[in-house]
């Protein structure tokens, strides 16, 4: 019986475990075309150096959970390292790495608050606070970048500590381990997935959404920082330009994971295995010599290759109408009884609403609905 | 009875208010800056200065007013914009002496409506989300660019084109009345044409625009193919005044365009906004930006004023939008 149903969900059960496949394709590819990538040091240097935008990943992926996004992960990176550095005289070593990654999470309680006390759309409020601390980090460095006045204190970070790892990449692994169980083994999780997949629903529910949007900001922006001083600290820099670059690669990392734009479907783990995989393309092309304007061109496909195919799957196929499926008709007539579909909700239970894409379909529609019945369903969450 | 209705009238008028607050505030904000700009600094008035703001923001003109086409017809943000500018300049410099300056800008221009193209089937058809599509499309774009052109520039030759890149009328540059026609042109597209309604309705609300059969998908994919047509026009006056094309010329120009938009009090959610407003928006920014450099404030420090500035005027777009629906 349970052999039948696992033959039975076998297509299901495979299209869910993909991006192991795709993880193991990118490197056969990457191995083919660039035989020395295989080699263990250079898989272990792929691991290394993709933890920092591991680490910004993870907090990301969070984000993302709630439907929203956060630009400014690249500037706190910046801002957090700067500050750890700067401050390594004046604190000591270790107050200002505290300091420098609860500056990050400072830039998490600013996101955290624009979007859930003004309402401000999530894009564009980040877009604001990375185009703001980029500015902080200009004004603090002068533009250029700062050495730690005790240059030795930051370089154990390259060493190993745990088999070949060093810290940065214990805390990347460590933290996503940590985070899947979070998120899928308590109630803080089930509640998490549950308001990015539908926010009304959680609020009639009893959950307070706001609460979830600002806590997953305010963990962005830790990790950033966390991942930011790290960095500085192993480079024994820090520059205020560092992170402009990393905004793509680490979206790009949690699409590719799988995690839903719309919110509420999405695994940590796979978000790790997102970071592997944008990593070894990376690692495989900076081994190749491909100059960085061609690795952009490369990772700029696979991400509109990712976006479009998660389109497609959601069932925006072009030709085919949206609520033109079964399940789409019964949702657009429960939502024709405005009142009742409310109500209908209301009555299922949380654990029930936690994330499919039926309910991400459920909301959009809703929310297109509403609009069209003349009031807005508020909250930062037009993304 | 008496109270209530009273109390209702005063609401009334409170929201009557706020909405012309709403409608207007933007130009008032532009006239208090202009009194400020003039009290602190005696250069502020000259008309240098005000041809050197005008300059400024006349290329952003052009893009914003794509951007505002995008914004309206509910598809949040086009982020290719720095790729369509760089890519137009160099394909317009690079093919001219081969083809001529005129099908030279006409290519550029094609190639900007086949990029809006590109990024209008995805989000119009496949309903792919804007930001991460046009995002990707940007990344390619500048990437092929700069494949292309490799590090170097690439320079004018042309008489057409040194003649395009500084020609004036009188003192005014020639790129302020090619930027009052597309503004013109825009205007009427979008306030006094079917297409601007189909636009305004398809982003105020998607599904019942579909369903009164609006061709909702074609519309979204055609506001694209606007911006990405003007910012490849951008592209071309722009590298045509430097003299030079690279890769680098589009750099900051979505979010310069989308923080005027936005300060412009276009609505982020869709449905809403006027021209007027997306102008008064641009303008503001580059008085704004004059009156930082007039009052000193250091380079790295407008950044941060930028970015407060952004979220705040969202903030108030949203909050006001609150009361309204209140």
């Amino acid at each position: 019986m349970s052999a039948q149903r696992f033959t039975n969900n076998l297509p299901a059960r495979l299209y869910a475990v993909r991006i192991y496949g795709v993880l193991a394709l990118t490197l056969v590819v990457a191995g083919i075309l660039v035989p020395s990538f295989l080699q263990p040091l250079n898989l272990e240097n792929t691991v290394i150096q993709a933890s920092p935008n591991g680490l910004m990943a993870l907090g990301e992926t969070l984000v993302i959970f709630m439907g929203c996004i956060d630009l400014s992960v690249g500037s706190t990176l910046a801002l957090s390292g700067l500050v750890a550095v700067i401050l390594q005289g004046p604190l000591g070593p270790w107050p200002a790495v505290l300091v420098g990654v609860l500056s990050g999470t400072g830039v998490g309680v600013i996101n955290g608050l624009v979007v859930t006390r003004l309402g401000v759309n999530a894009f564009i409020a980040t877009l604001g606070t990375m185009t703001g601390i980029a500015g902080v980090s200009l004004m603090i460095s002068g533009g250029n970048p700062i050495s730690p006045p005790n240059i030795g204190f930051g370089l154990p970070m390259n060493n190993a500590i745990i088999w070949w790892l060093p810290p940065p990449t214990v805390a990347f692994v460590g933290l996503c381990i940590l985070l899947h169980i979070l998120v899928t083994r308590t109630r803080v999780g089930r509640n998490l997935m549950s308001v990015g997949g539908n926010r009304e629903a959680s609020r009639r529910a009893g959950l307070r959404p706001n609460a979830y949007v600002f806590g997953a900001y305010v963990a962005c922006g830790t990790f950033a920082g966390l991942s930011g001083v790290m960095l500085a600290l192993s480079l024994a820099t820090g520059s205020p330009i560092i992170g402009s670059v990393s905004v793509l690669p680490v979206i790009a990392s949690v699409v590719v994971g799988g995690a839903s734009l719309l919110g509420g479907a999405g695994s940590v783990v796979k978000t790790g295995v997102g970071v592997l995989i944008i990593g070894s393309l990376s690692m495989a092309m900076d081994i190749a010599n491909v100059s960085s304007w061609d690795q952009d061109i490369v990772l700029g496909g696979v991400l509109l290759f990712v976006v479009l195919m998660g389109t497609l799957g959601q069932g925006g196929t072009p030709g085919r109408l949206r609520g033109s499926t079964r399940r789409e008709r019964r949702v657009s007539s429960v939502i024709g009884e405005a009142e009742k579909g409310v109500r209908l909700e209301e009555s299922s239970s949380v654990a029930a609403l936690t994330a499919t894409r039926s309910h991400q379909e459920e909301t959009s529609m809703r929310k297109e609905e509403a609009s069209m019945r003349g009031y807005k369903i508020t909250g930062g969450d037009q993304i | 009875m008496t109270v209530s209705v009273a109390s209702g009238t005063l609401r009334a008028r409170g929201n009557a208010a706020l909405l012309l607050l709403a409608r207007y505030g933007i130009y008032v904000a532009l006239v208090l800056m202009c009194a400020i700009g003039a009290l602190i600094s005696g250069s502020f008035l000259t008309i240098t200065n005000i041809l050197s703001i005008a300059l400024s923001v006349g290329y952003v003109g052009f893009v914003a007013i794509g951007m505002a086409f995008v914004v309206i017809g509910g598809s949040l943000i086009d982020l290719s914009i720095p790729g369509v500018i760089a890519a137009a300049g160099l394909i317009a410099l690079s093919t001219e002496q081969t083809v001529g300056p005129v099908p030279a800008i006409l290519i550029a221009i094609v190639v900007g409506c086949f990029v809006g193209l590109v990024n209008g089937t995805a989000v119009g058809y496949f309903r792919a989300n804007a930001i991460l599509v046009t995002y990707a499309a940007q990344i390619i774009i500048l990437g092929i660019s700069q494949a292309v052109a490799g590090s170097g520039n690439i320079y004018a030759h042309g008489a057409v084109f040194n003649w395009l890149g500084n020609a004036t009328i009188g003192r005014v540059p020639l790129v302020l009345p090619i930027l009052a026609v597309a503004l013109l042109v825009a205007y009427v597209t979008l306030h006094r044409s079917t297409f601007g309604r189909q636009v305004f309705a398809t982003g105020g609300g998607y599904q019942a625009s579909r369903v009164a059969g609006i061709p909702v998908r074609r519309i979204v994919m055609t506001t694209f193919v606007i911006s990405g047509a003007l910012a490849a026009v951008t592209g071309v006056l722009m590298s045509t005044a430097l003299g030079s094309a690279q890769d680098t010329i589009g750099t900051g120009y979505e979010f310069s365009a989308i923080t005027a938009v936005a300060i412009g009090g276009t609505s982020l959610f869709g449905g809403e906004g006027t021209i007027g407003r997306v102008l008064a928006g641009v303008l503001v920014v580059g008085v704004l930006d004059d009156l930082l450099i007039l009052a000193g404030v250091s380079i790295n420090a407008q950044g941060l004023v930028e970015g407060v500035i952004i979220i705040g005027a969202v903030a108030l777009d949203v909050a006001l939008r609150r009361v309204r629906t209140r």
